[in-house]
């Protein structure tokens, strides 16, 4: 559990990163990276801007393939497969400019079987949002949320969440928290990236950090505080001390 | 899956071929009845000047939505959507040539419409005869004919197919992550550097290039007109050899396209 | 969120001081059935995982069992909630004392504060009714 490559006998790794380079012209995003994820956690993915982050989870999510190693998501490689049980909240808004939220809901609802659209209108209706109105006159922070609705009313085995209280205010914050709490399952892993440790530590159970592109800590987080005698939050402003 | 995604690439495209389709109709019914009526060089300087940007206003609405279906709906932020749909790269590419190609035929089908119309609002009194003029043809028509006529059908909508796939490969190439600083340039180079190698393996089989790549003056051109009519049997050969060919490279950059897509993607 | 842990300790630690604290109140009384993992993980807004752990805490203390079908329950045994009750007021007592010494109370002084303090608490709910 706290080392990446050691598993208990018999338990298969949901996620396996073995080995991954991705380089942007000179610099170097990922370098030679190591992870398992095992189902069942939800784990925080931290790290300073640039640290490689996002790279991951273009990687796991199947928008970037451009890359050196090999990526795993449930024994398969990373394809249509594997984007059936993925639901990934990327760090940019993706609607056209021609839909509105029934239209997306339709959409998820054609090609993710676990899509509940029942669930996705009921959260839309809670925070707020109008589903006939066209999603680019929406506000930022509304486009967030509805983009968080849709993600998270899959059932899906692996949820990989870039960002995901980032911009919204701290009422819808706390609804999407719970939302992510509630969508935990045994089965399932729940990637979240966040500069906001301090706020969504408690909902973790498994932290990774990332410097320069490289894994520095992987644990459980309930040991690591008893290890260091600080909350996660304290550890990652003085392991990247600027 | 497949029929999914054309839904969506149609749902997403349907709006600006609507309105270019819209007002190419209303054109061509309300600008000859100007035309006619009217004596003002000024309206009929204008109307002509209107019916001149709705001709250009098609063509970029076209080649638009075919950035629109491909190159903006994959490279740009909308990739982060499409490209996480569980499909495979196969099926999207499959599904962005089928919408792109039966818009094309749409809009020119939709074109061939307003000249008939135009050209029955200008002069009412060829109707009769152009209706007389399509029975005569359609008696003289035999099976040969016929089978030329559906070769020829075949063959345009493989160029069109062709054209599509070579620039949805372009656009791959220009997305590629070294060319990065060069999209355009990359973009264009590679469209007409394909152009190029067409012409290329046209010359080496020794065909009659300008035919068997669909040049705009393969058909139209009196003297080819007149070759098709005394010459059916070759005609049909060369139909058969060029779409074969139309198809081949078809296959050659769409393949070229799944291979970026699957390979090399990396979205901003 | 409306809870907040304290930064040094482990999540699933405070979990299991606050578990107790409504054990011995009251306000989960001896004998009643817990709620889910899940629907407490929600609640105290913590990872299920950690409210697993913190659960087995209290198992392995005997102030909640499980069983298997029905779900957890608080202890039947109310002579150990009292025992740890008395345990939890020692601790209590213990860290006043010391805070008190180390402001320079003694400990006499400190008990005639406490006897002060409680009979103007007595007397002003007395006014109140």
């Amino acid at each position: 559990m706290t080392n990446n490559n050691t598993m208990p006998a018999g338990q298969t790794a949901l996620v396996e990163i073995a080995n991954v380079t991705k380089t942007y012209q000179s610099r170097k995003a990922l370098s030679a990276l190591n992870l398992n994820l095992e189902p069942g956690h939800i784990v925080g993915l931290l790290g300073p801007n640039g640290s490689g982050k996002t790279t991951l989870m273009k990687i796991l999510t199947g928008v970037l393939k451009d890359y050196t190693g090999a990526v795993t998501i449930n024994g398969e490689t990373v394809g249509a497969k594997t984007k059936a049980l993925v639901s990934y909240l990327p760090d940019v808004s993706y609607f056209s400019a021609w839909m509105r939220p029934i239209d997306v809901i339709a959409l998820f609802k054609d090609f993710y079987a676990d899509f509940d659209e029942q669930k996705c209108l009921e959260m839309v209706k809670r925070l707020g949002l109008d589903e006939k109105q066209r999603i680019k006159t929406m506000s930022k922070g509304t486009i967030e949320k509805f983009q968080l609705c849709l993600v998270m009313s899959r059932n899906a085995l692996l949820y990989v969440l870039d960002e995901p209280i980032g911009g919204v205010d701290p009422a819808a914050r706390d609804y999407i928290l719970s939302t992510i709490l509630s969508n935990y399952n045994e089965a399932g892993t729940i990637f979240i990236s966040t500069h906001l440790i301090s706020d969504v530590e408690k909902i973790f159970d498994t932290v990774v950090f990332l410097k320069e592109g490289e894994v520095v800590l992987h644990g459980e987080i309930d040991e690591i505080r008893q290890r260091e005698g600080k909350s996660i939050d304290e550890l990652f402003r003085e392991v990247f001390k600027c | 899956m497949l029929k999914k995604l054309i839904k969506y690439d149609f749902r997403s495209t349907w709006r600006e071929f609507a309105a270019i389709y819209l007002s190419i109709l209303l054109g061509v019914t309300v600008f000859p009845f100007i035309a006619k009526n009217v004596s003002n060089n000024l309206i009929n300087a204008t109307m002509g000047l209107i019916a001149f940007a709705i001709v250009v206003a098609t063509f970029v609405v076209t080649i638009g939505s075919l950035f629109k279906i491909f190159n903006k709906n994959i490279f740009s932020a909308e990739g982060y959507l499409t490209m996480t749909l569980p499909v495979s790269e196969i099926q999207i590419v499959v599904s962005k040539l089928a919408v792109s190609t039966g818009w094309i035929i749409l809009t020119g089908a939709v074109a061939t419409l307003g000249m008939f119309i135009f050209a029955s609002v200008m002069s009412p009194e060829m109707v009769p005869q152009m209706f007389e003029a399509l029975k005569q043809v359609m008696a003289a028509l035999d099976g040969r004919s016929v089978l030329a006529g559906l070769l020829l059908i075949l063959f345009l909508v493989a160029l069109i197919l062709k054209e599509a796939a070579k620039l949805f490969l372009a656009c791959s190439i220009a997305h590629l992550k070294q060319l990065n600083r060069f999209r355009i340039p990359a973009g264009i180079l590679s469209f007409f550097l394909f152009t190029w190698l067409e012409a290329l393996v046209v010359d080496a089989i020794g065909w009659d290039a300008n035919f068997a790549i669909g040049g705009p003056g393969a058909m139209t051109t009196e003297c080819g007109a007149k070759n098709i009519i005394t010459n059916l049997d070759s005609f049909i050969t060369a139909l058969e050899l060029g779409t074969l060919f139309q198809m081949g490279f078809t296959a050659l950059f769409a393949a070229g396209t799944i291979y970026l897509l699957k390979r090399k993607l990396n979205l901003d | 969120m409306t809870n907040q842990y304290a930064s040094g300790a482990p999540i699933y630690m405070q979990l299991v001081h606050q578990f107790k604290h409504r054990i011995i109140s009251g306000e989960w009384p001896a004998g009643s059935k817990l709620d889910s993992v899940r629907d407490l993980a929600m609640s105290f807004e913590v990872n299920p995982n950690t409210m697993q752990r913190a659960l087995s805490e209290l198992e392995r203390d005997d102030l909640v069992y499980a069983e298997r079908t029905t779900g957890r329950f608080i202890t039947q045994d109310k002579e150990l909630i009292a025992k740890m009750r008395e345990e939890v007021a020692q601790e209590i007592i213990e860290t006043f004392i010391q805070q008190m010494e180390s402001i320079g109370f003694s400990n006499k002084e400190a008990v005639e504060l406490v006897h002060k303090k409680a009979t103007e608490r007595s007397a002003e709910s007395h006014d109140k009714q």
